[in-house]
């Protein structure tokens, strides 16, 4: 058998798979919006752990992160550093959004802004979001396309191999909605560590050990063992900045993330699984940092660095055993992509359509969020034609959009004197002041864009906030209130001294 | 019902140091606290010290993290 024709039975087969898994969601049941959403808020710690965590690893990871070590070398670890922080910092917002999405049965993030803020700031979180998030899907779009396009040598190109992935994620998920994300996610986050650790044992190998790694790379380039980097990327300022944006955006704001706080069947799962990730993410940067910094002394030179890893695969590997670590990285792009087009129909059907008809049943719902999965692939794919760039600098950018909402959601859960002028501006300003610095001028060099953007944000949020009229006691009540009662009230029970030293935050 | 451990419960001594703990690995891994010892010389277990620095804090901080995830208490869990 040819190269190409092996690889792409091993990609097929694995494709059938997670078609399967779909298919075996949907007779589980997707009939209400809670159970397409959501997968009826119903998910394990262990589900939960891996779809929190394959979603937050993606093209960007498996093809981005190897490349970006690849290029900046040591000084890109700081990929590893939002992974562990940004995890636990989710998990203590997390849970508030768990309690509070729960109590009032909200699906979307709109859904939780709106009720605080009022309505129409939810479909502004959802229009807004959907173009982030497209943007980030596009990433994963490409990611697929070089998979392809390398792993069958060129049989199926970039074009096709853009659409293959995503037919087969439109599918399952508009098969199985949240519970097939969820499940494919379990599969693919098993099987992305796998192929990693074998890639980065391959690697290994081939150089003769991780200290003789270390020395040829000391010698190719020493400038890429420090911080900057030896393209003077990872100042201070841009490792800040990058760690708050994947911190704030990616692991929290953006809704994909939101939306699995949303999922899980009690807040101990969310507790097992949130700060269990750090735990996954960290063993699963180790491959990637030794794949990236390997490849640059086994395959030196590269004008797409994001391809290293198959590359180095087909280079050094059998046919068969490189198609399917290869396909790994295939796992990494569905198990996000999959995330994305999920939740894009969700702020479709939940958060914008009932604005447009006030009236709309849950099966209406249901039906337009299965027609925009469809639409929001299509742009997307036609997005990913235009090869946007490297795919952490795209990544960056989608998440650092996300991340403008901050201060909504931080007034919403911490601060009560936030109110709801304050939360349109600080939106507004932010994402003015991150577009404007990224596409115009950044006034502020040392800042990426995005952290510009969200520091502008937040200050306009409290300015605003604190001299517009505060919102109601009801309205307050409802989430702060709410918060406080739950998260403190059985404490009293073992200890009633206790409670009143508490302080009210964990 | 019987309630929470309070001391991993919030406010608890327990999570007051994982908290503190967590704060002090973060330092070490952002800005200036990384590029401060981004100059020290020394190879430390075939690695350059940045390296051998941030994995180790990365590793402390995913170990920590792990002890929460198995002590931490809410009330609210109590509840289902």
């Amino acid at each position: 058998m040819a190269v190409w024709q092996i690889s792409l039975s091993v990609m097929a087969v694995y494709m059938v798979i997670v078609i399967l898994i779909g298919v075996k969601a949907n007779k589980s049941g997707v009939g209400t919006v809670d159970e397409f959403f959501l997968a009826g808020r119903s998910l394990g710690p262990f589900v939960l752990l891996m779809t929190y965590s394959a979603t937050y690893q993606s093209a960007f990871a498996f093809l981005g992160a190897a490349g970006m070590f690849y290029v900046h070398g040591a000084s890109f670890l700081v990929c590893a550093v939002w992974t562990v922080t940004g995890a636990v910092l989710a998990y203590f917002i997390g849970i508030r959004i768990y309690l509070i999405s729960k109590r009032y049965s909200f699906v979307t993030p709109g859904e939780m802004l709106g009720s605080y803020y009022g309505e129409w700031i939810k479909p502004f979180f959802g229009v807004l979001s959907i173009c982030w998030i497209t943007l980030y899907m596009v990433v994963q779009l490409m990611g697929a396309g070089y998979i392809f396009e390398i792993a069958t040598q060129g049989v199926i190109p970039y074009s096709v191999g853009s659409i293959v992935l995503l037919g087969v994620v439109i599918l399952y998920v508009s098969l199985g909605g949240f519970r097939a994300v969820a499940w494919t996610d379990a599969f693919q986050g098993m099987y992305m560590i796998i192929a990693l650790f074998f890639a980065a044992a391959v690697v290994i190998g081939k150089v003769g050990g991780f200290s003789e790694l270390m020395i040829q790379f000391q010698n190719v380039m020493p400038e890429n063992l420090t911080m900057p980097g030896g393209a003077g990327l990872f100042k201070p300022g841009i490792w800040f900045s990058w760690a708050l944006m994947a911190i704030i955006g990616h692991a929290i704001c953006m809704p994909y993330s939101w939306v699995r706080f949303n999922t899980a069947n009690s807040a101990k799962t969310l507790r097992l699984a949130v700060l269990l990730s750090p735990f996954y993410l960290t063993i699963l940067y180790i491959p990637i940092f030794i794949i990236g910094m390997g490849g640059r002394i086994l395959m030196p030179g590269l004008d797409a660095p994001d391809t290293v890893l198959p590359l180095m695969l087909f280079k050094y590997l059998s046919p068969f055993a490189a198609a399917l670590i290869v396909t790994g990285a295939l796992a990494a792009m569905k198990s996000t992509v999959d995330s994305y087009v999920h939740i894009i129909s969700a702020m479709v059907a939940r958060d914008v359509y009932p604005m447009i008809k006030r009236d709309s049943t849950e099966k209406e719902q249901i039906k337009v969020g299965r027609i925009v999965i469809v639409v929001v692939g299509i742009v997307a794919y036609i997005l990913s034609q235009m090869k946007l760039g490297m795919l952490v600098t795209v990544g960056v950018i989608a998440y650092s959009g996300g991340a403008q909402f901050f201060p909504a959601l931080f007034g919403a859960i911490f601060w009560k004197r936030g109110t709801a002028a304050g939360a349109w501006s600080s939106i507004i300003t932010g994402i003015a002041i991150m577009l404007y610095a990224k596409f115009v001028n950044n006034p502020v060099p040392v800042f990426d864009p995005g952290t510009l953007g969200l520091m502008c944000g937040s200050i306009v949020y409290f300015i605003v906030s604190m001299l517009t009229k505060p919102l109601s006691q009801e309205v307050t009540d409802k989430y702060h209130g709410y918060l406080k009662e739950t998260m403190h009230s059985n404490v009293a029970d073992s200890d009633s001294d206790f409670s009143s030293k508490s302080g009210g935050s964990i | 019902m019987k309630g929470v451990d309070p001391n991993w419960a919030p406010g608890g001594k327990y999570l007051r140091i994982v908290k503190i703990i967590w704060v002090v690995l973060a330092l070490g891994m952002f800005p200036p606290g990384v590029y401060l010892v981004n100059s020290v010389e020394p190879i430390v277990l075939g690695m350059p010290f940045i390296i051998f620095w941030l994995a180790t804090l990365v590793l402390l901080f995913a170990l920590t993290s792990l002890v929460a995830a198995i002590k931490l208490q809410l009330p609210c869990e109590l509840e289902g």
